[in-house]
């Protein structure tokens, strides 16, 4: 019998079948019968997924398909309202009833798609705040800075009040700069390639790349262009607040060029 | 479809909105103390004072925007334009109760004064007492915007045209405010305006 | 106990020997407020305004506006005690979450004692020293009102109740026949004083006084920042407290005078604190309210010269209880004057924030321009907030802008936090410390870091 040796995965790079032994598939996130009402309108219907450990999910869909429903559902927004029977799985306890931020400190991390200015509040206070007891202030300090000389935010701006007249680019790699300050496990990222020049995007994804070891990553995608830089393991595409089809990336580029008319469920 | 409430043919000085819907209400150069009591979720009401004080004309105008219940808006916005020897004494009182939870108001007065005689009084007064709530008023008072003077001038205008221009838009806006609710509504400025002599 | 240090006493003009032990009496009548003239061995032309201001006092009406006041009773108060009774001079006296407060905000254990006026005066005296040495050497007088009026009377004559007549209101006239401690500070022509003066540099026992009354006059071009107050609680076991600062800003002067005001809960403060500007001059009030369970305050400009400047900067907070009823006033007799009001406000636990402000445009105050902005925070659905502004214009080219908001803790922040980690309380802390920030900032660092703290231990509401 022929023993498959471990092989690092790296997605499609060359060409090779994938090798998956059974340790790469540890779950981390599960939704099971997840359906979310906001203000009495159901959006999320009776999802069903798996999300495994070190892997790279991207989620499509057309505008209201409630893809960021289920990114902040993921986080807790307390204006959710999960319906009996919906639970969310992490690390094998359900979460459905914690709070924000005890999921944050058990490890998820949520990059908002329209970041909020917050006035009088800069990154550094927000985060020594969120790491009180887990890092000194001068550590999280020196990470700032040094996060931000790698994602090219000017230092200022992070002596300034939290986005305050930050541009759409600078928005999202601050959000980048507390991800990897915070250092959680799974990571979703709400649109982060929406409103952001194509310099900023080639930075924010290399910076994602550089860092994903030992990371889950949940990409939520409108344009699609993000997947031109990060090659997501799996893509799961969403319509009406269902999951409409899986695939691997090469479904990204099916919809690329047939869009997301053909996947509706009739 | 919005009602409209003229309230200076209508003489209360108390009104109480009891069923939910969009209301508005208009007043030109009206003295008096009015309450506007939003008894019941779901009422809107916006509310337009139009004020044009010439020679020793003498305003004073109190109002009371009351929330008594939750989920209402209250828009309040009184433009007024004084000459001569006028004077405009205003209070406004915006003041939620507690159980008015979920409750917008709004209140802006702006006041032009075109004369070193004119006396204006303005108090926007607030009195909020519930929480989950969203209130703001704001108060101006002063002379014509002297940079779109400058630029009517710039276009040949001459001063006294330039200023009437810049007056009767000022006006104008609230006019057609209203009129984007009530579309029989006459927010014709040469109604109420005329050039002071 | 604490016994005062005679030598120290001689040396700063308390001339108190120890025999004549003021026996403290309740109630105010002529009487005693010749006597306290006379304790402090004032010459006749003060004792002289004192009796005038109490007959004012009697005379006058309660203010029938603003915070309640009726729980006052004037014949239930000692007006005169020795210093050392005032304060609790014994740690363990001190009620227990001030105390606690103490603790959380990390006050060092000498300051606590000498903020009880338990310490030796001993430490305050060498810093005292070292600050006047430098001082006297620009020819800038920094004392106790007290002495002023026995050693700078000429100047003290010329300008002690110039700003605020005994006839302003009651708490003026009361001020006025009763006062007691309060700084005096003269800062001569061209002369810029480049450290913060402090209240608590200059000895007197009499550091919370009841009825301090402060006078500062600047001279032309001249600059100097008083600080007053502290962010630790102070326990006071009077519950009445009527100042008067009264501030002359000559022409092109600059003065700046921070208040962070902790009083303990049980408190009224009553304060009137008005300034003159002269042209070109520049007067800024810096106002924190915190403590006290009824303040009345409305730092005021009076900008009388072309061109001159008035700014009030102001946070009050209000828990369980208190009533923070304060904001300004601005008078506007001249033209090309500004001025700005900037009120930042926070209501909790059934607390209670009013801003009240006048702005006065008044004829011959030709271009002048005023803005105000009045933001507020309620935070639960037991608190209350109010805005009462009062705008009288009579004059044109003028331009006079007022804005205010009432809201509460936005639902989308309080989320964002909470997604980085940051429990409930401490988002609420966080935003609420950046609600006041760009008041804060004005604040010398060292009381704005207390300030934060401050503000939240009252949000986790682990202080009474």
């Amino acid at each position: 019998m022929q023993t498959q040796s471990f092989r690092p995965t790296y997605a499609g790079r060359n060409n090779l079948p994938r090798t998956e032994k059974m340790e790469d598939k540890t779950p981390l996130l599960i939704l099971k019968n997840l359906s979310v009402n906001i203000t009495g309108k159901k959006i999320l219907k009776n999802i069903d997924f798996t999300f495994h450990k070190n892997k790279i999910y991207a989620i499509m869909g057309p505008n209201g398909s409630g893809k960021s429903t289920l990114a902040y559902t993921i986080m807790g927004n307390p204006s959710y309202v999960l319906e009996k029977n919906s639970s969310i799985l992490y690390k094998n306890k359900e979460i459905q009833a914690d709070l924000p931020d005890k999921r944050a400190k058990n490890g998820i991390f949520l990059s908002f798609q329209n970041p909020l200015s917050l006035s009088g509040v800069n990154v550094f206070q927000l985060l020594r705040l969120a790491l009180s007891g887990i890092k000194d202030p001068l550590t999280v300090k020196e990470e700032i800075e040094k996060y931000a000389r790698l994602l090219k935010i000017d230092l200022e701006l992070t002596e300034r009040s939290l986005n305050d007249g930050a541009s759409g680019g600078e928005k999202k790699k601050l959000e980048l700069l507390q991800a990897v300050v915070l250092n959680p496990d799974l990571q979703i990222f709400d649109e982060i390639d929406t409103g952001v020049d194509v310099d900023a995007l080639k930075i924010i994804a290399g910076f994602i790349k550089q860092h994903k070891h030992n990371k889950t990553y949940i990409i939520i995608t409108h344009y699609n262009r993000i997947l031109k830089y990060i090659r997501p393991d799996v893509v799961m595409v969403m319509i009406d607040g269902k999951i409409a089809k899986t695939g691997d990336y090469r479904l990204a580029e099916t919809i690329e060029k047939k869009g997301y008319e053909k996947l509706r469920t009739l | 479809m919005a009602v409209l409430i003229d309230l200076n043919k209508e003489k209360a000085d108390i009104l109480k909105f009891t069923r939910p819907g969009d209301y508005v209400v208009f007043f030109h150069n009206l003295s008096g103390e009015f309450t506007f009591s939003l008894n019941s979720t779901g009422i809107n009401v916006d509310i337009f004072g139009l004020y044009i004080g010439a020679r020793s004309s003498d305003f004073v105008i109190r109002t009371k925007q009351h929330h008594v219940s939750s989920e209402t808006t209250s828009n309040l916005l009184i433009k007024g334009v004084f000459y001569d020897d006028s004077r405009f004494n205003y209070q406004g009182l915006i003041r939620i109760e507690n159980n008015a939870q979920k409750s917008h108001a709004y209140q802006k007065n702006q006041n032009i004064t075109l004369s070193p005689n004119v006396f204006i009084e303005s108090k926007p007064y607030l009195e909020i007492l519930a929480n989950d709530v969203f209130c703001t008023h704001g108060s101006t008072t002063g002379r014509l915007d002297q940079n779109q003077l400058l630029y009517l001038k710039s276009r040949r205008i001459e001063k006294e045209k330039a200023q009437s221009l810049l007056i009767e838009g000022f006006l104008g806006d609230l006019l057609r405010k209203v009129q984007e609710k009530i579309p029989q509504f006459d927010y014709n400025i040469k109604s109420y305006h005329k050039l002071a002599d | 106990m604490n016994q005062p240090n005679l030598n120290f006493n001689y040396k700063y003009g308390f001339s108190m020997p120890q025999k004549y032990v003021f026996k403290a009496k309740k109630g105010l009548n002529e009487e005693v407020v010749a006597a306290i003239s006379t304790m402090k061995k004032e010459p006749v032309w003060m004792t002289e305004f004192r009796l005038k201001a109490f007959g004012i006092f009697k005379e006058k009406n309660m203010p029938n506006w603003g915070a309640d006041l009726s729980r006052i009773n004037f014949n239930e108060i000692f007006y005169y005690i020795k210093p050392t009774n005032k304060q609790v001079n014994k740690w363990e006296n001190l009620p227990k979450e001030i105390r606690e407060t103490y603790d959380k905000i990390g006050i060092p254990e000498a300051e606590k004692k000498y903020l009880m006026g338990v310490s030796a005066q001993y430490e305050s005296e060498v810093v005292y020293e070292s600050v006047n040495k430098q001082l006297s050497k620009q020819g800038v007088i920094f004392c106790d009102m007290g002495m002023a009026v026995k050693k700078y009377p000429d100047i003290v004559k010329k300008y002690f109740g110039s700003v605020i007549p005994a006839s302003d209101n009651k708490f003026a006239a009361l001020n006025s026949s009763v006062w007691s401690g309060g700084s005096f500070v003269y800062v001569p022509k061209g002369i810029k004083v480049k450290l913060p003066l402090q209240a608590y540099f200059r000895i007197n026992a009499e550091q919370f006084g009841q009825f301090e009354r402060t006078l500062i006059i600047v001279e032309e071009g001249g600059y100097v920042h008083y600080v007053e107050g502290c962010t630790a609680p102070v326990y006071a076991t009077d519950s009445l407290h009527a100042a008067v600062v009264e501030i002359i800003v000559k022409k092109g002067a600059r003065v700046r005078y921070t208040t962070v005001q902790n009083w303990s809960k049980n408190v009224y403060n009553l304060v009137t604190k008005r300034s003159r500007v002269e042209e070109d001059g520049i007067m800024e009030w810096v106002d924190c309210n915190i403590g006290s369970q009824v303040t009345m305050k409305y730092p005021s400009c009076y900008l009388m010269g072309k061109r001159a400047r008035g700014e009030v900067l102001s946070i009050a907070f209000s828990g369980k209880n208190q009533h923070q009823d304060a904001g300004a006033k601005m008078l506007h007799f001249a033209p090309d004057t500004s001025s700005r009001i900037i009120s930042k406000s926070i209501s909790k636990d059934g607390g209670r924030t009013s801003y009240r402000g006048l702005v006065q445009v008044r004829p011959g105050a030709k271009n002048s321009s005023v803005y105000v902005s009045c933001d507020a925070l309620i935070l639960d659905d037991r608190s209350r907030s109010d805005t009462y502004p009062d705008m009288k214009i009579k004059e044109t080219d003028i331009n006079v802008q007022h804005e205010a908001t009432v809201e509460k803790l936005g639902e989308e922040k309080l989320f964002y936090l909470s997604s980085r980690g940051i429990n409930k309380t401490e988002s609420e802390g966080l935003l609420v410390n950046g609600f006041i920030d760009p008041v804060a900032k004005e604040i010398p660092l060292e009381y704005a870091i207390e300030l934060n703290r401050l503000i939240n231990l009252e949000m986790s509401g682990s202080v009474g």
